[in-house]
Order: C-alpha cells, then sequence, then structure tokens
C-alpha cells in the first residue's frame, strides 16, 4: 500500500478496541442467555469490521483471527451450521489475542501468541463451526435481549473521539466568553445612556445603538447556549465503563468456581467523562469484593436456602444532581457485631462512640483507614480489604460512598457521585470583604441565629439546631479573614452543612446567592491548600474559592470527638502527676498537631526537631513516653528508637513511631529497632493515638 | 473614561527565542522590584500580563499572594519579593505578573515593572557577588553590567522548585 500507515494505526488501535469489546459482550450474552438470529449476525458483521481493517493496516494475525470468527459466525447464522458445542473459552481467548496483537511484538510474544498460536486458534474456531447441516435445534434465543446492543451501537457510531485537554480549553474560553459579554453589555448600556442625549447631532445614531442591542442580546443567547453545551460533551453514558465488567465478573466467577449471575441495569445514564474514567478502579473493587467474600460458596447458599447462582448487580441512574451507582450481591452480608469489634480492636472509634451507634453507621466503619488489613481478610466476613481507598476515591470526585446490609440478605454499596465536576450549583457567602462558594449538595438548610444562641463548649463554639448541638466554625476565623467593622450585629447568618453523618454550622457575614459555578484547580503548587476544594472564575472576572466542606468538617469534627478522652484523662491526670511526653518531628505544623492533641488529653509536651535534640532532652530530663517521627535531619527516628532502648534510664520508657513510611519492611526496621508501636500518619487520628498511649502509660 | 487597556504586555516569540540560543548570546526579560533591576532567561517566561484582582487563599505562606485569572485559567500567583529577600510591596494591587510554565504548569509571579527584552551576551555574567548572600544568592546565576546598570539574572527554575514551595505542593502548611 502507497499510505501512510502509522497515521491512522491510533485510530485503527481504538476502534478495534471498541469492536472487540462488543464481540466480547455479544459472546457473553450468547453463553449465558443464548443467541439468537441478530446477535450472530451483528458478532458476524463486528469480526468482519476487525478483519478488514486489520487487513488494511497489516495486522495480518488480527485479521486471520477475525476472519475464522466472521466466516464461522456467518455459518451458524444462516443455519448452515448448528453449533452443539459453543467453545467460549476459546471465543474469549480470541478477543484477548486480538487486543494483545493490537500492542507491539513484545507484548504478544510475552503472552505467547506466536504464529503456531494463532494457527491453533484458528483450528478450534473451525473446529466449533465444523457441525452438521441446519435442521437440528440451535441454542435458545432470548431476542428481546439482543436489541438493546443494536440501539447502542448506533448510537457509537455517530461520537467522535475529543482530546479531554482540548475539550477543557473550550470550557475556559466559553468562560472567557461569557465574561467578555457582560463587560461588553455594559459598555453598550453606557453608549446607548451617553448618544440618547446627542441624538440630534448625530443623525440615525438610535438606529445604530438599537441594533447593536440586539446584536448584544443574540449574542448573550448563543454564548450561554455555547457554554452549557460545552458542559454536555463532557457527559457519557456510563455503559463505556459498565461494558468492560461483564466479561471480568466471567473470568472472576470462573476463577473462584463460583456460579454468579451478573446484570448491569442503567448503563444509559449520563456521567461527566472525568468522574466516570476514575471510577473503574473503585467499582471493580467493590464488584470483586462482591464475589469473594459476598457470595457464598454453593453448599453455604443451598443450606440457607438461597438460589444456587448469587446474584450480582451493577446499576446506576440519575437522582437530582448527582449519580448514584449500586453495586449490590444477595450473599451473606455485613455483619454490624464483627465490624463493632474490629473497629474497637483497631481503635477506629473510641469504645463510648461506638456503643451509641446504631448497625447501620457501624457497618459505615469498614471504609474507615486502616480498619481491615489483608491479614483479617476472613474475620470480617472478609469486607474491608481496601474499601477504604474506595471511599477516598469517591471522596476525592466529591462523591460518598455508603453501605447498606441485612446479614444473610446481602449487601449494597451506594456511591453517590455529582453528575458532573464540571458545574456545581453553589451557595455563593461573604465573608468580610471577601467571597466564598459552598457546594449545594453539602448544605442542609441556611438559618439565622442570634449572638446569644451561640453556645461555648470548652473553647469551641457550638449551636443547637432542632435539639441536636452542632459545632459551628466562623468562616472569617477559619480563614484569617480581615473583619469588617461591623461590631452589634442582631442576627449572624449560618449554612448548616453535612457530610457523611457529620454536621457543622458555618457562620458568615453575608449570603450572596446561588450560581452554577464552573470547579476548577487552584493549579500545582495549592493543589493540596487546606479546607479549600478548589476555585471559580464568577461573572465579573474575579476568581472566589471553594470550600472543601468535608475537611473543613473533618478538622471541626475532630475536636469535637476529642473531648470526652480529653476530659476523662484531664481529670485522671491531675490526681496523679502530669505525664510528660517527648516529641521528636521535624516538620513543624505536625509537631504543633501532635503537641495539641496530646495537650489537650492532659499531657505535658517537649518538642524536638531531630534525632539528636531528642537525645539531648532526653538526657535532662525523664520522660513517660517518647513518640518520634521517622525521616529527620541529623538523626533519624529509628537510630534515635535504638539509641533510648540501650540506655538504661529509658530502656522501659515506651516509644512509638509515628511516620508515613508504610513498608513492611519499614514497620519492621522500627519495631527490630525497640519500637513500642508504629503508627502510620495516614491512619493518625486524635483518638487513635491517645489510645495507644493510654494503653501504655495511662 | 477608561482606557483601552491592552491586556498583554510581552507576548514571546517562540521560533526567535529557538533561532537564537544557538549563538553566543542569551536574551533575557528584564524587570524591575524595588530599585533594583532583574532578568531571566526568556525560555523561562512565557508571556507578561497586566495584574488583574488577586484573590487571596487562606492558610498559604506569605509568598502565596493568591490566585489570579489568566483567560479563564486560574493560577497562582507568587511574590518574587520574598525570593529576593525584600519587604512585600506597600502599594498593593499593582505590578506585572509573568507567568512561567516552568513548573509543568502556569504560575504567575508579581514583579514591579517589566522593561523589555535585552540580547545579553554569555560571556558577559559574572559569577555572583560574594556580597550578596542568604536566599538571594541561592536564586543569582550571576549578574552582567549592561550601560553601567547591573543586571542580576535570576534562575526562576530554582526559584519554583525551592523547599518551600515544594512543601507547600505536598499540602504542608507555613
Amino acid at each position: 500500500m502507497a499510505f501512510d500507515r502509522s497515521k491512522f494505526i491510533e485510530q485503527f488501535k481504538s476502534e478495534t478496541k471498541e469492536h472487540i469489546q462488543k464481540l466480547s459482550q455479544g459472546f457473553l450474552k450468547l453463553e449465558t442467555r443464548g443467541g439468537n438470529k441478530a446477535l450472530l449476525g451483528l458478532l458476524m458483521r463486528e469480526a468482519h469490521t476487525i478483519k478488514g481493517s486489520a487487513t488494511m493496516m497489516g495486522y495480518k494475525r488480527i485479521s486471520e483471527i477475525a476472519h475464522k470468527i466472521e466466516d464461522g459466525f456467518d455459518k451458524a447464522m444462516k443455519k448452515k451450521v448448528t453449533v452443539r458445542n459453543w467453545d467460549f473459552d476459546t471465543l474469549f481467548k480470541c478477543v484477548d489475542s486480538i487486543e494483545a496483537l493490537l500492542e507491539d511484538k513484545v507484548t504478544w510474544e510475552a503472552k505467547g501468541i506466536d504464529r503456531p498460536f494463532v494457527e491453533k486458534l484458528c483450528g478450534e474456531i473451525d473446529k466449533m463451526f465444523s457441525g452438521k447441516a441446519a435442521g437440528s435445534k440451535a441454542k435458545t434465543a432470548l431476542p428481546a435481549r439482543a436489541v438493546s446492543l443494536d440501539v447502542q451501537e448506533a448510537k457509537l457510531d455517530r461520537s467522535i473521539r475529543v482530546n479531554t485537554d482540548r475539550l477543557n480549553k473550550l470550557i475556559n474560553l466559553s468562560g472567557e466568553l461569557v465574561v467578555s459579554k457582560i463587560r461588553m453589555n455594559e459598555l453598550v448600556s453606557n453608549l446607548i445612556e451617553k448618544t440618547d442625549s446627542e441624538r440630534d447631532r448625530f443623525a440615525g445614531i438610535g438606529d445604530l445603538t438599537k441594533d447593536l442591542k440586539e446584536v448584544c442580546g443574540n449574542i448573550d443567547v448563543s454564548a450561554a447556549n455555547i457554554q452549557t453545551e460545552i458542559m454536555n460533551v463532557r457527559m457519557v453514558p456510563v455503559s463505556h465503563l459498565f461494558n468492560v465488567f461483564p466479561r471480568a465478573m466471567r473470568d472472576l466467577a470462573h476463577q473462584k468456581g463460583k456460579d454468579i449471575e451478573f446484570d448491569v441495569i442503567g448503563g444509559d445514564t449520563e456521567l461527566d467523562k472525568g468522574i466516570l474514567d476514575e471510577m473503574k478502579s473503585p467499582i471493580m473493587h467493590l464488584l470483586r469484593n462482591s464475589v469473594d467474600h459476598g457470595i457464598e460458596s454453593a453448599k453455604e447458599r443451598k443450606r440457607a436456602k438461597k438460589p444456587r447462582s448469587g446474584r450480582i448487580s451493577l446499576k446506576a441512574y440519575q437522582k437530582g444532581s448527582q449519580v448514584i451507582i449500586e453495586v449490590s450481591d444477595d450473599g451473606r452480608g455485613i455483619d454490624p457485631v464483627k465490624v463493632k469489634e474490629q473497629a474497637k480492636a483497631k481503635g477506629i472509634v473510641l469504645p463510648e462512640r461506638i456503643d451509641e451507634m446504631i448497625d447501620a453507621q457501624i457497618v459505615q466503619l469498614i471504609f474507615s483507614p486502616g480498619f481491615s488489613t489483608k491479614n483479617n481478610v476472613s474475620e470480617v466476613s472478609g469486607r474491608g480489604v481496601g474499601l477504604d481507598v474506595v471511599h477516598e476515591k469517591a471522596a476525592a470526585l466529591k462523591g460518598i460512598v455508603e453501605v447498606s446490609s441485612k446479614v444473610g440478605e446481602g449487601t449494597t454499596f451506594i456511591i453517590k457521585l455529582p453528575l458532573t465536576l464540571a458545574v456545581t450549583e453553589s451557595l455563593l457567602v461573604a465573608a468580610g470583604n471577601e467571597t466564598f462558594a459552598v457546594p449545594i449538595d453539602m448544605i442542609i438548610e441556611t438559618i439565622r441565629v442570634a449572638p446569644k444562641d451561640i453556645k461555648t463548649v470548652e473553647t469551641k463554639e457550638a449551636i443547637t439546631v432542632k435539639g441536636h448541638i452542632i459545632p459551628l466554625v466562623r468562616i472569617g476565623q477559619l480563614f484569617d479573614v480581615a473583619e469588617k467593622g461591623i461590631v452589634e450585629r442582631r442576627f449572624f447568618s449560618v449554612i448548616i452543612v453535612q457530610f457523611v453523618e457529620k454536621k457543622l454550622a458555618l457562620l458568615v457575614d453575608g449570603l450572596i446567592g446561588r450560581q452554577e459555578i464552573v470547579s476548577k484547580r487552584l493549579g500545582a503548587p495549592l493543589e493540596n491548600v487546606k479546607n479549600i476544594a478548589g476555585a471559580t472564575i464568577v461573572g465579573n472576572g474575579k476568581v472566589v474559592l471553594i470550600l472543601d466542606v468535608p475537611s473543613i468538617i473533618e478538622s471541626a469534627e475532630g475536636v469535637v470527638l476529642r473531648r470526652p478522652a480529653a476530659r476523662a484523662s484531664l481529670a485522671r491526670s491531675t490526681k496523679k502527676k502530669r505525664k510528660t511526653i517527648l516529641l521528636a518531628e521535624d516538620v513543624l505544623s505536625t509537631a504543633m498537631l501532635e503537641k495539641n492533641i496530646l495537650e489537650s488529653a492532659g499531657f505535658s509536651v517537649v518538642i524536638a526537631r531531630d534525632g539528636e535534640e531528642a537525645l539531648r532532652t532526653a538526657s535532662q530530663e525523664k520522660f513517660d513516653l517518647i513518640i518520634t517521627d521517622v525521616l529527620m535531619p541529623k538523626m533519624n527516628g529509628f537510630e534515635l528508637t535504638e539509641k533510648l532502648k540501650k540506655d538504661k534510664f529509658y530502656r522501659d520508657v515506651p516509644v512509638i513511631i509515628v511516620t508515613t513510611r508504610e513498608s513492611d519492611a519499614d514497620k519492621r526496621r522500627g519495631l527490630e529497632a525497640g519500637a513500642d508501636a508504629y503508627i502510620l500518619k495516614s491512619e493518625f487520628t486524635g483518638e487513635g493515638l491517645l489510645d495507644v498511649i493510654e494503653r501504655m502509660i495511662g | 473614561m477608561k482606557k483601552d487597556k491592552k491586556k498583554i504586555i510581552i507576548e514571546i516569540d517562540e521560533e526567535v527565542v529557538e533561532k537564537e540560543r544557538s549563538s553566543d548570546f542569551m536574551r533575557v526579560l528584564v524587570f524591575s522590584v524595588g530599585e533594583e533591576n532583574y532578568c531571566l532567561r526568556i525560555e523561562e517566561a512565557k508571556e507578561a500580563v497586566r495584574l488583574s484582582p488577586i484573590t487571596r487563599v487562606p492558610n498559604t505562606p506569605e509568598f502565596v499572594l493568591g490566585v489570579i485569572n489568566l483567560r479563564g485559567e486560574i493560577i497562582p500567583l507568587i511574590d518574587i519579593r520574598y525570593f529576593l529577600s525584600l519587604a512585600p510591596a506597600e502599594k498593593k494591587g499593582t505590578g506585572a505578573v509573568l507567568v512561567s510554565d516552568v513548573p509543568g504548569e502556569s504560575v504567575g509571579i508579581l514583579v514591579d515593572r517589566i522593561k523589555g527584552t535585552l540580547k545579553i551576551e554569555e560571556a558577559s555574567i559574572q559569577p555572583p557577588l560574594a556580597t550578596i548572600k542568604g536566599k538571594m544568592a541561592e536564586y543569582t546565576i550571576g549578574q552582567a553590567e549592561i550601560n553601567e546598570q547591573i543586571l542580576v539574572l535570576l534562575d526562576l527554575e530554582k526559584i519554583l522548585s525551592c523547599g518551600e514551595i515544594k512543601r507547600l505542593t505536598r499540602g504542608g502548611e507555613r
């Protein structure tokens, strides 16, 4: 061929991937429900398309495999043969081989897809389709089911691929257009005002300004439409992602030797492409969890008088401005009693708090970081492996994940996601002279509060709403906003926000109004700024920051949660001598955080900025406990621990290592050095830390 | 009343930059902060724009002035004065913004005034004076004397990858 193929290779690859995905779905349908003529024809055409383009692009082996499939299905469809023994493993092997063959030589050689392999594969396909002539009964069909696949095909064919970077640029530009438009409207009205008085001097100016105004109106409408339409471009049906799961589930079920029926519902539901792409691994995770631990063995199911095959379903639907994704199974469910035990043992929640929780709240604890590790998979009906990761991912996408479960009946994981990350409806609020945006989804209500209704509970403010005490945070104080000169106020505006189960009252200086905003990142070094989730550009071109409500609630909640423990240990420590703790930590903010927590629990704390300093300080005063970071200048935490443990004065003083280093080797290293406990910063909570300390020196 | 402000002060022609790099000359972008003139390698700056309203970002170190709107993109704005060991500007809301892509994403750097571009002989750049101390010395490549004026050549890449900024990126506070 004379043409330059290289330009088309990428296109060919992505198209072929789509086609093999459809083949894969078709085979799956055929295997689970049997096929009809329409389905066979569809598969034949898919294979034909792959064959054609592979030949053009010079992918010979792909074209050979596709050719055999096409031939076979053609015969089957025309009833020249009847396939008695569908060999689905071979068909799926074909799909996998084609996918591998799209990659480079190294990949397919590594997977053993060489010439003889392909020939053997082709032989197997031939064999499958070499049955007797028609007449004998074909596999039973479920015609209604096959139709939906056709519909989908038509939809996909009308789409084109657009680089998301380009799309984001378009979104930015359309935003700019709207801003410029507002400015232009201003200028035009100024112009009209001015010329009105001078109408006599310039003949015909009245008509001109009238036309100008009309054109402006048209631009208004178009600009608004452009913005909405561009936003819509980001929306894709969830089936783009969901289509990969049936095949994965088939393999997984085979692998685990479980009989599973898998349903996908609501594939047409649309979701922002950016969000959907991020959801692949969390959903796969939940599905795997259901297969692994949710669905019981065949024996167990029989004993429980359940249908032989387990049911797992993946469902998506829209509810308001949210898309809900549900993964449910009819397996053994999660036992709250076991979760409770585990949570207590791990110090996830304070014991007195967990006793107040109802079962529905308790099962949510499985999402807590550090709830479960690989070692105790089987303990809590196996749930919890990496569920904190699912939770984190959902939170990063401004979503929520919940679980509802009934022992013996099954489990449903519910992921609630915003429709799009791009547009969120927000409430703009004022604090001093600054404006902030609060996502509407997080807001329960806005109320007015008189100053006398704000109560102080142990240096923290709180208000009572419908009988519930809700901690109160003043946005102005939270963000160091310069205060406006108003001294006396009869009322304050307060927004009640909620994330998962936790509520918080945010006191603001004023409510500006609702607005649909386009959420944007703050740019590289500001990505992780505390309590700020992003920013948006409002009508006048100004940048407005968006509050990170979950993180604000979390930091406020931390204070509230800690209180009972603090009070308890305070009471105790006033009787006894105050215990002293040496804290070796080089990052000042971390040191201050830990110091705060420890001091509020009644300990006296001395900070050392590196290992050497810690050792020096330790030689001057006898501490009751040492807490150390690992990575520090001059002397690291391991060395410090080792040295302390060799000192006869400190041999019996507990050492806790608090660090970000999560590898097992590090953990081992720490324990070898003689540390009495090893707490990861990622699992770090005030309660957890205090619990450990309490156990050691309480 | 309002004059039609030209928003973009300098647009850098990448082709010209490319052509000139091969010779013994280098092109620099000259700007002033306080009383002094400074410059940086022109490849390190993407464009220079007039300062638009700044939105302060809480919980950030003092050298982060906030964020600004650059044609619909939100970019952080960093105060060059901090890295020159100068006190923050007294007059707020004035100055020019150098936009750099050096860290891989756009970042704005607030300076007082953009003076223009200049071609200087690479050989004329002297190592930093021993009298320059502390933070400033760390971020100086050298200086050149042009028309009896000392021009300090700054290392923007180093400034934008300094410990303070790295710490901030990781989510640390002041």
